[in-house]
């Protein structure tokens, strides 16, 4: 029953943003960047559906566009912090030892941060634009992932199948790969979906701060903060 | 007791370490040079060399981060590039309106999410359960500074009642400052809140499944003393855990929230920081929310065998 009410507020939401965001990669009714001075802060109407901001700019567009931008961001993040965080989880759950002990006092420092604040960090290192927002943002989640992927990792190598891929010879580098990493994918896809709803706001979020994105590209974030004035 | 009390400081010395360490090299890595930075354009060549040598730039990096390490122990976080303030004071002022904010709403959050949790718990399933679920993935959904800007536009634009812009420190104008504080507690209050019942309620309905509940209630306790004394008891660790994780979060982290309501916290310092260059600063309030993350850990683990003297007995 509950399930069902989820998924029925849940997708019809979802499947709008995304056909939104998939339309913006092909068309927008407007350039989502081109300033028209003498159309700026309309209110909503037949030409601009949701009305201009104060460069004449199609908020509509805007929107669009700017769902395409934090879908790209936040699955980029996602599978930046999944395929980081895996490798290092598997390695340092697998190694065990001094590797592992070394690993995880790192990894607890970095989560004594607060994520948007890691990533604010790492934003000034890397300085402003899309990609360095995915490796911020991917970084200050990395260590979640690692986290969670150790735990995992550290069960399944006591199992009979892993004693016995190593005992038909196969190299350790094998063994992860082939068979501690697959055994790992439901803990990591659980959390690789919220990631991606966190990743989203985090982007708005730095975005909002004017750390986020460049204009004159839009954002949610940045189109809340400059409406903001 | 004690050895579990001991225990848990002493783990805490090397994550104080390393935590340090990671804000060093953190700030290490940002391209540019501070002493420039310091003189803008109009620094000489022997200038910046006579400057970099009182910061002690020329000094191994070994050495820089051991002067840095004394430093930071005796409360010595430098002064800001731009006026030249001390750092640590400004971060302790800044700090007091964050946390007023955050303690407040997190309280509240507490004592609302634990209530409304254990309500849809124990109503599992029902018309209230499922709207209760159902609100608090809504609101979970919601950035808190869209959630804030659209406060702001009801209560302080549409309606005139609260301020729109400013500050005034509590220990000034207690009223006035309150009316400037009202929203930013409502708004991450009921966030939190959110967060709060979400996690009470998964791990109520886990309690609730269990044989001696079911005992409790054959022995004919009633529904309000098996709630209280047998359910709630047994679920709010994972509830406090989370609590703790909030706190430590939000203590440095609310710089948007605070963008959104002109607040002058710690978050929105460092934000500031960032923008105007000031590593000093940037580095004072990575490292002093740091802190603060494990310090509040620290005491949520040292408050844990209050709640279940299972923990202490390991």
């Amino acid at each position: 029953m509950k399930r069902r009410i989820n998924f029925l507020i849940g997708f019809p939401i979802v499947a709008v943003l995304g056909t939104m965001a998939l339309t913006a990669l092909f068309w927008t009714p407007y350039s989502p960047t081109g300033t028209r001075i003498r159309s700026r802060l309309q209110p909503p109407n037949s030409t601009h559906w949701l009305g201009t901001d104060e460069f004449g700019r199609d908020v509509l567009s805007r929107i669009m566009d700017g769902a395409l931008v934090s879908f790209r961001v936040a699955l980029a993040t996602m599978i930046f912090a999944i395929i980081v965080g895996s490798l290092i989880g598997v390695v340092t759950g697998y190694l065990r030892g001094w590797t592992d002990r070394l690993i995880m006092m790192v990894n607890d420092a970095m989560l004594a941060f607060p994520g948007i604040l890691l990533a604010l960090a790492i934003m000034v290192i890397l300085g402003p634009g899309q990609s360095s927002i995915v490796i911020a943002l991917g970084l200050a989640y990395t260590p979640s992932v690692v986290r969670i992927v150790r735990g995992q990792v550290l069960s399944l190598r006591e199992k009979e199948y892993i004693e016995a891929s190593r005992m038909i010879g196969n190299s350790e580098v094998y063994t992860m790969l082939r068979h501690i990493l697959p055994n790992c994918i439901a803990p990591i896809a659980v959390l690789g979906t919220s990631m991606f709803g966190w990743a989203v706001l985090s982007e708005s979020a730095l975005s909002f701060l004017g750390l986020g994105v460049p204009p004159p590209a839009a954002t949610w974030g940045n189109m809340l903060a400059s409406a903001r004035g | 007791m004690t050895g579990y009390v001991l225990r848990r400081l002493l783990m805490t010395i090397p994550t104080l370490l390393l935590v340090s360490l990671a804000v060093f090299v953190l700030v290490r890595l940002i391209p540019g040079d501070p002493v420039s930075l310091m003189f803008g354009d109009g620094g000489t060549p022997e200038q910046i060399a006579r400057g970099r040598a009182a910061l002690g730039l020329d000094q191994p990096v070994f050495v820089q981060f051991w002067r840095w390490l004394t430093r930071i122990a005796v409360g010595d976080f430098g002064n800001t590039i731009t006026d030249g303030q001390a750092v640590l004071p400004l971060i302790l002022e800044r700090f007091q309106v964050s946390a007023s904010v955050v303690l407040v709403s997190v309280a509240m959050a507490a004592v609302v999410g634990v209530t409304i949790g254990i309500i849809a718990a124990w109503k599992q399933d029902s018309k209230l359960d499922v709207g209760i679920v159902g609100l608090t993935t809504v609101i979970l959904s919601i950035p808190t500074f869209w959630l804030g800007l659209l406060l702001l536009l009801l209560f302080g634009l549409k309606l005139g009642w609260l301020p729109v812009i400013g500050y005034v420190p509590i220990s000034e104008e207690p009223w006035k400052a309150m009316l400037f504080l009202l929203l930013p507690v409502a708004t991450l209050t009921l966030h939190e809140s959110g967060v709060v019942t979400r996690m009470a309620r998964a791990s109520d309905i886990e309690v609730l499944r269990l044989e001696y509940i079911t005992h409790a209630r054959a022995k004919g306790l009633s529904e309000a003393r098996v709630l209280a004394r047998h359910v709630l008891p047994n679920a709010f660790a994972p509830t406090w855990t989370l609590i703790g994780l909030i706190l430590g979060n939000l203590l440095g982290g609310i710089a948007v929230l605070e963008t959104v309501f002109t607040l002058p916290g710690l978050g929105r310092l460092l934000a500031d920081g960032v923008f105007a260059r000031d590593y000093p600063v940037v580095q004072g309030c990575l490292l002093f929310t740091a802190l603060l993350y494990v310090i509040v850990n620290l005491v949520v683990d040292l408050f844990y065998p209050l709640f279940d003297p299972r923990v202490s007995a390991e």
